[in-house]
């Protein structure tokens, strides 16, 4: 065995010197070594000393009742952030829920003459609304024509808007808000 | 790890405060132990002991018994330990005889001798550089095998032989006048 390998491998024993007996046998045939290793042994005596006092009750005691103070705040809290996230969890989820199922339910599809579905939109009220702008078509015409001549008692009820005469386009257009179709 | 330090771990584990609480009466006296020679201070190692098992506590159900309780709680001492070293900068200025103050454990009927050789060991290891210290303590005074001390420090084992190999050689250069 080679010098530097073996201080190498005894100076990582420090503290559980144990040689082995390829080391044994070297400090036997090597004086600087043997040096070595005895100022090792010094070393590890002298550092064996530094033992400081045990932990003594009083301060146990303090550390304790800091540390439980501290566990004690630490558990009220995460208990109690867990008890707020349950039950406010629960409420926020439930009012998200309702929000969403009471637009949702309203939402009725219908399709168009090409099979397209056309979403309406039910409100509160109970009026049907198209969402698009040109939710006036030839029926909602129809029957404001026919319930205007009801009403007016002016042609025909077989009347629809392109036949109606020019006399008559004005005064519809005086007396009844078509959004400006006719 | 023991059977019943594996069953305390696990009812901790799930909250028994009890079960902590043993844990912690079993563990008190090897963490002061390394809090104490990494700061050299009683009152100091005393905070950090408490940091410890606090951390402990609070990270106690995301234990994963990967490595044993034991080196679990070394690895918080030792972490708690370094960033105290790291904030007071204790490395860069130790005042005059302030690793000296308020030490019970040197008796004053200590020969004068003796109780300068303490005093000189006690500032030599605490003059190691953190990292060399804190690997000297563990494998010197709480005897862990280098292997141990890798997975407490998440290096590898020729790092950490080396830490210890240098700090031997400091501690042999600023003793020999004292042996």
């Amino acid at each position: 065995m080679n010098c530097r390998p073996f201080k190498e491998s005894i100076s990582l024993k420090l503290g559980a010197m144990d040689l082995d007996a390829g080391e044994a046998e070297h400090i036997e045939s090597c004086a600087d070594c043997r040096a070595y290793y005895e100022s090792l042994l010094s070393l590890e005596s002298s550092l064996n000393e530094y033992r400081p006092a045990p932990l003594s009750e009083a301060e146990f005691a303090s550390v304790k009742n800091k540390l439980d103070e501290k566990t004690n705040r630490y558990f009220n809290r995460a208990t109690g952030f867990y008890r707020l996230a349950v039950h406010y969890g629960v409420a926020v989820t439930s009012v998200f829920l309702l929000i969403f199922i009471s637009l949702f339910s309203n939402l009725s599809t219908v399709e168009d003459e090409n099979g397209m579905p056309q979403f309406y939109y039910s409100s509160y009220t109970g009026e049907i609304e198209l969402f698009d702008d040109n939710w006036i078509d030839d029926q909602y015409i129809d029957e404001a024509v026919n319930d205007f001549i009801q009403v007016n008692g002016v042609g025909s009820s077989d009347l629809v808007v392109g036949e109606l005469s020019a006399e008559e386009l004005i005064y519809l257009e005086n007396n009844i808000d078509l959004g400006g179709l006719l | 790890m023991d059977r019943e330090e594996q069953a305390l771990v696990s009812l901790a584990k799930a909250g028994d405060r009890r079960a902590f609480d043993k844990l912690v009466a079993r563990y008190k006296d090897r963490m002061f132990a390394l809090t104490y020679r990494m700061t050299g201070d009683r009152e100091e190692a005393l905070d950090l002991l408490q940091e410890t098992f606090l951390s402990a506590f609070k990270a106690m159900r995301g234990f994963r018994e990967e490595a044993s309780f034991s080196s679990w709680m070394y690895r918080i001492a030792a972490n708690k330990s370094i960033n105290y070293i790291k904030r007071r900068k204790l490395m860069s200025y130790i005042p005059p005889g302030s690793w000296l103050k308020d030490e019970p454990s040197y008796e004053m009927e200590d020969a004068a001798g003796r109780n300068e050789l303490k005093i000189q060991i006690q500032k030599s290891v605490k003059e190691l550089p953190p990292k060399q210290r804190l690997v000297f303590n563990l494998r010197f005074y709480e005897q862990l095998s280098f292997v141990e001390i890798a997975k407490i420090l998440d290096k590898s084992e020729s790092t950490v032989k080396t830490n210890y190999q240098k700090a031997v050689e400091k501690l042999q250069k600023k003793l020999e006048g004292f042996r």
